[in-house]
């Protein structure tokens, strides 16, 4: 069973189109990095995942669940950390805890001290007076403590500074690895989705551009350094450039056809992602 | 919804404390006073109609728009509870603290007033029924308002310039509507039956706030709300400001520019020529023709004096219950024109009185009031009768007699020349109309005759014949009397107050045999103490030589009542000691005098005059 799905999903602010027909999957037990501009759709796509949002038009699964009408049973099985916490600014990060743990049956009281310990919240200062980096942290921890099967994660470490958010990430990892949780994270940092998920979905005017592994990404687009005449061929799409796109396995059939001239390079995921999101072509 | 209630409790605790001290404090206070009021249940209404409204407005105030622009709406979502539920919850925890709050101050009301007002269950359950229908909408509509976020100040200035219109334009004041109506002083007084209209109207918008409450909140995903709880920009907070103001002024403008229909009396002789004056019929038509002719031939005058043009038309009732030297104006809010009432058929009738009580109530409405301020209206007072009386010696004579018998009775007190000029409303009050006229009169003349006829006119036509402008800008308009008085070369008013004190002891000289023979019987009120709080309050006039009827005036006083109206001024008529007939409760504050009707100086005089609290 996968985590989650989207299936043509479309969502309009008035007259704004957020997502325009987005399919997506994220496979149970993974982690997922959902790579994309400002505005490209990512916020959106987790707050449809949350219920917070309802789409115009399309399916969505998660856990197994439709979430046209989001129950709170299943909420209660969705970890979420958004951009900016909104916490109460008077509550203290126990105080946090409980009222937040109160609504899950499945809060761990002692895994929520043991996660706060280990991300260095302190427990008794308000969240007023915290930290982005540190109220993120503490969003981390509220999200993580009730144990949940899916974590959702919206640009968690967009207000971190560099120690922070290398702190940040190893730590998710670690929790991910001991618990086994599928988090899908949002992020327009490359280097952060390249060092975290197994697998990643670049989003782009609203639509899924390509959703796989890195490592297939890589494999798929390429640069081919050659006079602007030459095109390769049936079954190559250009993304931008002299960046070009095909299956992995029409590239080595072409590499004995291509001129002694023409050098063909591998690209780093942040060059694949520039090309990507300056293109309107979707990878199948 | 337990970590809800937990979190609101926690959140608010402060808050609520501090609103149910305040309720607590306001609504003992009330009961306390209790017998000021009528009735303990009137303290109980005052609750509901004024304290549990501000507590709504509150409570709206800390449990959605705190929540809302502070943006933790955002995070709660985001827990595994609805909106709707988040929603439903707030609203429920608001009525039901306010409903809690109402139900503990009508317990206090009717522990307070078991012994002293008949309670049955029926009557009980019809004041709490009102009071309950009326909280629940005062909570829809803040709770409503509330979720409009940055416009919300905006609403109620709105909903506020909207009940201000509606109560002046309507055919009756806003406050007989159903909502309001459930929560006026009726809910006191009607033991029998249910409003049941009115109750059902107000159930009906409470229900159709409710629903765009939640229509408001839960369309387009809550995103609505969200966004209109964000902050204002500068730019938008200057835009609603300046909009807001040009509207209340636009608004003003075009009503004071509206011209209102004319007072019309159906039975009523009119003047012959002149100014238009209208008498209504209480006796032979040739009466009311001669009173018509010879006030309109007085606003002639006046407007010729004044350098007038505009002139409305002056309206005379008759009104049999008031005594011959009692006049009232009546205030017309939805009518042009100046309407006066008096006795015109009674023996007693002051015709030149009343000519002069016209023509100050013209001049009053004429400057918008303005005439009537105190430092300016002995002279108001003054010109009326000056005017009146210029080309009368008879009536020149007696007012010349009352004023130096009122001020005999003035100087009986040191600097009664300088109270005259600094405080005449409360010498006025202490003479009664009839002598501080005559008072007014004699100061009056004696200035234009100090200062001449041209500047005279000049001032009285300053201080007297501008007309204000009818809305805020009437503020930046105001001279005051001392530069008026400079500006036409006038003594200022510490040398007026030396002169006005040697002419009234000159007169009081000239006139002395006929003063002596006027009685000033010595008049005392006093508080018997009856039970409990309450007092009984006992006259005793001294002894006089000619024992005629007399009237005990009496009326209670608010913190801050200034003139008091002639209309709320009670009259006991009795021959000898007594007892007023109606109890008071320590520390009421009570204005009592006695008049009796003077022969010699041809109206009625105010004796013993005074505010006293009752202990």
């Amino acid at each position: 069973m996968n985590a989650v799905e989207l299936e043509a999903v479309v969502h309009r602010y008035g007259k704004v189109q957020a997502l325009d027909g987005l399919s997506l999957t994220v496979r149970q037990g993974e982690m997922f990095g959902f790579l994309g501009r400002n505005g490209a759709g990512k916020t959106t796509t987790l707050k449809l995942l949350m219920g917070l949002l309802r789409p115009d038009r399309g399916a969505i699964t998660v856990l197994g669940r439709s979430v046209k009408r989001m129950p709170a049973s299943l909420k209660q099985r969705i970890g979420y950390v958004c951009q900016e916490p909104n916490f109460y600014p008077w509550m203290t990060a126990d105080q946090l805890g409980a009222f937040v743990g109160s609504f899950y049956p499945t809060w761990d009281r002692a895994e929520f001290g043991r996660l706060l310990g280990l991300l260095d919240v302190p427990r008794d200062r308000r969240a007023s007076e915290m930290s982005g980096g540190t109220r993120t942290k503490l969003g981390l921890a509220l999200a993580l403590a009730p144990r949940p099967e899916l974590l959702l994660l919206d640009e968690p470490t967009a207000g971190l500074d560099p120690v922070a958010r290398r702190e940040f990430n190893d730590r998710l990892q670690a929790l991910q690895r001991e618990q086994g949780t599928t988090v899908m994270f949002s992020s327009h940092l490359v280097g952060e989705v390249e060092q975290l998920a197994q697998r990643v979905g670049i989003v782009q005017g609203g639509a899924c551009r390509f959703e796989g592994e890195v490592d297939a990404l890589r494999a798929r687009v390429r640069r081919i350094g050659a006079d602007a005449a030459f095109l390769p061929g049936e079954g190559f799409t250009r993304l931008r450039g002299d960046i070009w796109q095909a299956e992995p396995a029409l590239w080595e059939q072409a590499a004995a056809a291509f001129p002694a001239d023409v050098a063909v390079a591998t690209l780093s995921l942040e060059d694949i992602f520039l090309a990507f999101a300056r293109t309107d072509s979707v990878v199948a | 919804m337990r970590a809800l209630f937990r979190k609101e409790l926690r959140e608010h605790r402060w808050v609520l404390l501090a609103m149910l001290v305040l309720l607590a404090l306001v609504q003992g206070l009330t009961l306390l006073g209790a017998n000021n009021l009528g009735s303990p249940m009137v303290a109980y209404q005052r609750t509901v109609a004024f304290i549990l409204p501000l507590m709504a407005l509150v409570l709206a105030n800390r449990l959605v728009v705190r929540e809302y622009m502070g943006r933790t709406q955002l995070f709660l979502e985001t827990l595994p509870v609805s909106r709707l539920q988040v929603l439903a919850f707030k609203w429920l925890a608001g009525a039901a603290l306010l409903l809690l709050a109402a139900a503990a101050c009508l317990g206090a009301t009717l522990i307070v007033g078991r012994g002293n007002v008949m309670l049955t269950p029926h009557y009980i359950a019809l004041v709490a029924v009102r009071s309950a229908v009326f909280i629940l909408f005062c909570h829809a509509l803040t709770f409503l308002v509330g979720l409009t976020g940055r416009y919300r100040y905006i609403l109620w200035g709105l909903l506020f310039v909207g009940a201000v219109t509606l109560d002046a334009a309507g055919q009756q004041p806003i406050a007989h509507w159903p909502p309001f109506y459930l929560a006026q002083e009726s809910m006191v007084y009607e033991r029998l039956v249910l409003p049941v209209r009115a109750v059902l109207l107000t159930c009906a918008v409470a229900a159709a706030l409710v629903a765009a409450t939640f229509a408001l909140a839960l369309s387009a995903e809550g995103s609505l709300v969200v966004a209109l709880s964000r902050r204002m920009s500068s730019r938008e907070k200057s835009g609603v400001t300046i909009s807001f103001l040009v509207l209340i002024m636009a608004f003003s403008l075009v009503e004071a520019r509206k011209p209102k229909p004319p007072f019309e009396l159906a039975r009523a002789v009119h003047s012959a020529a002149g100014p238009a004056v209208a008498v209504g019929l209480a006796g032979p038509v040739s009466g009311a023709q001669r009173l018509a002719d010879a006030l309109s031939s007085d606003l002639a005058h006046m407007q010729a004096f004044l350098g007038l043009a505009q002139a409305p038309a002056l309206t005379a009732l008759p009104d049999n219950a008031l005594d011959g030297d009692a006049f009232q104006r009546a205030v017309l809010p939805n009518a042009d024109g100046v309407v006066v009432r008096a006795a015109f058929t009674d023996d007693t009738f002051d015709r030149e009185g009343f000519r002069a009580y016209a023509l100050a109530s013209w001049m009053q409405w004429h400057s918008r009031g303005r005439a009537a301020e105190e430092s300016r209206r002995w002279l108001l007072d003054g010109v009326a009768q000056w005017l009146v009386a210029r080309d009368a010696p008879a009536q020149q004579d007696k007012l010349a007699l009352r004023a130096a018998f009122a001020a005999r009775l003035l100087q009986q007190q040191p600097d009664g020349a300088g109270r005259a000029l600094h405080a005449w409303l409360s010498v006025r009050e202490q003479l009664g109309p009839c002598l501080a006229d005559a008072l007014a009169w004699r100061m009056t003349s004696s200035l234009a005759q100090q200062i001449g006829a041209a500047r005279f006119q000049a001032l009285s036509r300053a201080v007297l014949a501008e007309r204000p402008p009818g809305d805020v800008r009437a503020a930046l308009h105001d001279p005051g009397f001392a530069r008026l008085l400079a500006q036409a070369g006038a003594p200022d008013q510490a040398a007026l107050a030396r002169r006005f004190e040697a002419l009234f002891g000159a007169e009081q000289a000239r006139l002395a045999g006929t003063l002596d023979r006027i009685d000033v019987p010595q008049t005392r009120f006093s508080a018997q103490h009856m039970r409990g709080t309450s007092f009984e309050v006992h006259y005793t006039p001294g002894p006089a030589a000619d024992p005629a009827p007399f009237a005990i005036l009496y009326a209670t006083l608010g913190p801050w009542d200034g003139e008091i109206p002639a209309e709320a001024l009670s009259r006991v008529d009795a021959t000898h000691a007594g007892v007023l007939p109606t109890s008071f409760a320590r520390g009421t504050r009570l204005f009592t005098a006695l008049e009796r009707r003077e022969a010699l100086l041809g109206c009625s005089v105010r004796l013993a005059a005074r505010r006293w609290e009752v202990q």
